[in-house]
């Protein structure tokens, strides 16, 4: 009973948007880039949604605190300003603490600067509602990146080279499928699970499927 | 003109000088631990240039100085090992060098930090593309080139010529200033 009370308030509509009606990577196809280049290895997927994640909620808790104050011709200069201290930041932390992941993940980290998802957010709710709910709504679309880069990093490394945090998990008779390892991998994955994504989202709610497009 | 935007450049100002503030004291704060991490991954690269075992000690090897750079020489077969750096395609590129005792021939050549494009040119920092250099000469030049045959010819990867040919002109660079450098005392010490 509580749960589906929850679901109708706001901030419950808020989470439900970003983790399944809205979910960045599948319904509205942001941040593929990223998608498709660090997904090959569980450990960096995980380092690469902390990292967006954390981008994403102090970038649009900054942005939603400073929204009346923003210029509204400068409002692009102003994301990217904040967006971009934020990822050198996350950067400078993974150098420091995780060298390994960092020498990986290479300019991928950078890169979190140009995916469209934060800059996405901060222009089309952060910088329109009340912290908190810029709070919620940057960790569930943050968190709804990162469980789908978690299912297609599963099954490209457990696929790709037979492990799971690099830790072998199946039989070594089992033949390893190299090409899931590399970038053009990802895309096969990738189109799968937004099939069987999009699929479930039709059956849940046939009406909306349509007038999506 | 002023009159009007004076508002909206103070705030960018603000924000500029905000971001700035907090940027510097995380860098302040983590560029002792980067630095360490550095180093490290120098050392190790200098111990697996001569051959020697990773986790060895630094008195496995001598230092000494040869022009503005130090050179490392392996006690057990007298190979010597450097750094050397240049400019790439898109960024610096910077490494170790080491030499067989006849200070011709390359051991290895390891890649320490480049930013050449991923895939392309990236390929340069990989293992694979590295071996290629062991056993080439310095004499008379070191080429990478299309279709490498002599000694001192390596294959250039392919689309990357300008990334091959800035990686050649720096390992030149870089060997002629230490064989310009080298003591003399040294290379006859040297048999």
């Amino acid at each position: 009973m509580k749960w589906k009370k929850i679901a109708y308030t706001r901030s419950g509509r808020i989470f439900i948007n970003g983790l399944w009606k809205d979910n960045p990577v599948t319904c509205m196809v942001l941040g593929i880039c990223s998608v498709l280049a660090i997904t090959n290895r569980l450990d960096n997927t995980l380092a690469m949604s902390a990292g967006v994640i954390f981008v994403m909620v102090t970038t649009s808790l900054l942005v939603s605190w400073l929204r009346s104050f923003i210029p509204v011709r400068l409002r692009i200069l102003t994301f990217m300003l904040i967006i971009s201290t934020f990822v050198i930041c996350v950067d400078l932390f993974l150098k420091a603490f995780f060298p390994e992941i960092s020498r990986t993940l290479g300019p991928y980290v950078g890169l979190i600067i140009t995916n469209c998802i934060i800059l996405g957010r901060a222009e089309s709710f952060a910088s329109k509602n009340k912290a908190l709910y810029a709070f919620l709504d940057a960790l569930a679309v943050g968190l709804g990146y990162a469980y789908i880069l978690i299912i297609i990093a599963l099954i490209r490394e457990l696929l790709a080279y037979g492990t799971i945090f690099n830790y072998p998990l199946l039989p070594s008779f089992f033949p390893k499928m190299d090409v899931l390892g590399m970038a053009p991998g990802a895309f096969f994955v990738l189109a799968i699970v937004l099939w069987i994504y999009r699929t479930l989202q039709a059956r849940k709610h046939p009406k909306k499927s349509s007038d999506q497009g | 003109m002023w009159k009007n935007n004076w508002p909206s450049l103070l705030f960018i100002f603000l924000l500029g000088s905000f971001c700035a503030l907090l940027l510097f004291f995380v860098q302040l704060k983590t560029q002792p631990l980067i630095q360490a991490h550095e180093d490290n991954a120098k050392k190790k690269a200098i111990l697996n240039a001569l051959n020697l075992p990773e986790n060895g000690t630094p008195d496995l090897y001598d230092e000494l100085p040869v022009g503005t750079i130090t050179c490392f020489r392996s006690k057990s077969d007298q190979a010597l090992a450097f750094s050397f750096s240049g400019s790439g395609l898109w960024g610096p590129i910077r490494g170790i060098l080491s030499l067989e005792p006849d200070l011709k021939t390359i051991r290895k050549i390891i890649v320490l930090k480049q930013e050449e494009t991923p895939g392309l040119g990236g390929r340069i920092g990989e293992n694979a593309y590295l071996t290629l250099f062991q056993g080439k000469l310095f004499e008379p030049e070191l080429k990478i080139i299309k279709k490498a045959r002599a000694a001192n010819e390596i294959e250039a990867l392919s689309g990357a010529t300008l990334t091959s040919n800035a990686f050649e002109t720096l390992l030149n660079k870089a060997y002629h200033f230490f064989r310009q450098n080298l003591p003399l005392k040294n290379q006859e010490k040297m048999p």
